[in-house]
């Protein structure tokens, strides 16, 4: 029969595997260790259930560490230009570009959008034999940098399962990422306001608060990021204050 | 490397007290990939093997490796231990391997009984192991996407809490819940301390 692990005595062992226990706290360990007569089978299931937590997260890095690192470098070494052919497109390029940020000077709002825009992380995929596996495909996709694919196939998802906050939220975060925003903000809004406190409600309020700001929208910004438990969104909530 | 015991299962606490100071940051963990791949691929094709097999044999070890590691049963106790440690996982699971497809004629340098001596893989608890990430990787949201972010990502309560919008408190308890779910699904029985 399995011996119950008690919420207390998870925190203890949780915290001893992490090595994070305080003197008085490993004091406690080792009284438990010595009254407990579970309490090393305890310990030793807890370590098993932890490596084998983390070895799905594991494995599933290995294959992106293996592919940017040892399949991913297929160069082709060209021969190398003459110096003085370098250096003049260098220069023309320079000037090309000069005379266009004269004539397109990146405005406030977008530089802040640019400053605190990053795509959302995305979740971990495991990639298993499960009704996941399309929508993990995709996040696969997703997670490359393949915003289009991975909108594709989970709009596909989404036409037999729409209510689906976490699908929604990732299409937004798709048409976010390709910069179509007009496309991104009505499922991000819905996702905002919402009442009940979804996984995403908290990530939907500030990618919509950016979109605002790039949009110059900077009273819609402010009331929803006022809304927003995250420290980032304070931060930026504070700036268009000022 | 230490010897192994004869019995691992029950055995881990000492040894989890004696952790190396290995850095197990997914960072570090990246780092010792790449490092030691390229022996452990040089070893393959040499041997019969190409590309895929280096691929699929090297991270098989890396699990191996990982598994020890955790389990208090590894330790790097001196510079070069870890590329020794997962070259000789690898061999010992190339040569076995080798030895199932009987079609491959193959003249090995190794000591292969020596690697077996090594016995890498503790079966008891490799059956748990196995059971655990099979049960893992079906658990439905939010427990998978919380307990990976907290014994993989290592994420503390606070951040995690945040990041789905519960309090800290409410993070601790679905913690435990979903732990408690985990550990109820594998049907392998945890050795009993007599």
């Amino acid at each position: 029969m399995k011996q119950e692990i008690s919420q207390e005595d998870l925190m203890l062992l949780d915290q001893y595997l992490n090595a994070e226990l305080d003197e008085d706290a490993m004091q406690l360990f080792r009284k438990k260790q010595l009254e407990d007569p579970e309490w090393e089978n305890k310990l030793n299931t807890l370590a098993l259930l932890r490596t084998g937590i983390a070895e799905v997260g594991l494995k599933e890095e290995m294959k992106q560490w293996h592919q940017t690192n040892f399949e991913e470098k297929a160069t082709v070494s060209k021969p190398l230009m003459a110096w003085w052919k370098i250096a003049a497109i260098a220069a023309s390029l320079i000037l090309a570009f000069g005379v266009w940020f004269l004539f397109n000077p990146q405005d406030s709002s977008s530089k802040l959008y640019a400053a605190y825009y990053k795509p959302d992380p995305g979740l971990m995929t495991l990639m298993s034999s499960t009704d996941d596996y399309v929508f993990e495909k995709a996040m696969v996709e997703y997670k490359s940098g393949h915003y289009k694919i991975a909108l594709q196939d989970w709009q596909k998802l989404a036409s037999t399962n729409a209510n689906n906050d976490t699908l929604q939220y990732f299409i937004a975060a798709c048409w976010q990422a390709m910069e179509q925003y007009s496309e991104a903000k009505p499922i991000l809004e819905r996702l905002s306001n919402a009442t009940d406190n979804g996984p995403f409600k908290q990530e939907s309020i500030w990618y919509l608060a950016l979109i605002q700001v790039k949009e110059k929208d900077y009273e819609n910004a402010k009331k929803y990021l006022s809304k927003s438990t995250l420290p980032k969104a304070q931060a930026l909530l504070q700036k268009l204050s000022k | 490397m230490k010897p192994r015991p004869k019995n691992t299962y029950g055995s881990y606490q000492s040894s989890l007290m004696d952790q190396s100071a290995l850095d197990t940051s997914n960072a570090a963990l990246q780092s010792i990939y790449i490092k030691h791949f390229p022996a452990v691929k040089q070893y393959i094709l040499k041997n019969s093997g190409d590309e895929n097999d280096a691929k699929d044999i090297y991270q098989e070890a890396f699990v191996v490796f990982w598994r020890n590691l955790n389990l208090g049963k590894f330790e790097a106790t001196h510079e070069g231990a870890t590329g020794a440690y997962l070259l000789k996982i690898a061999k010992f699971k190339w040569i076995d391997l080798l030895r199932k497809n009987k079609n491959n004629a193959l003249y090995l340098d190794d000591n292969v009984d020596i690697l077996q001596e090594e016995a890498f893989i503790d079966e008891q608890a490799d059956e748990y192991l196995n059971q655990v990430v099979t049960k893992f990787r079906k658990m439905e949201e939010p427990c998978k996407e919380l307990l990976h972010r907290f014994y993989y990502l290592k994420e503390n309560l606070k951040t995690i809490a945040k990041r789905f919008s519960w309090t800290e408190a409410t993070a601790k308890n679905n913690k435990y819940r979903c732990l408690q779910k985990l550990r109820k699904s594998i049907t392998i029985s945890e050795k009993d301390n007599k």
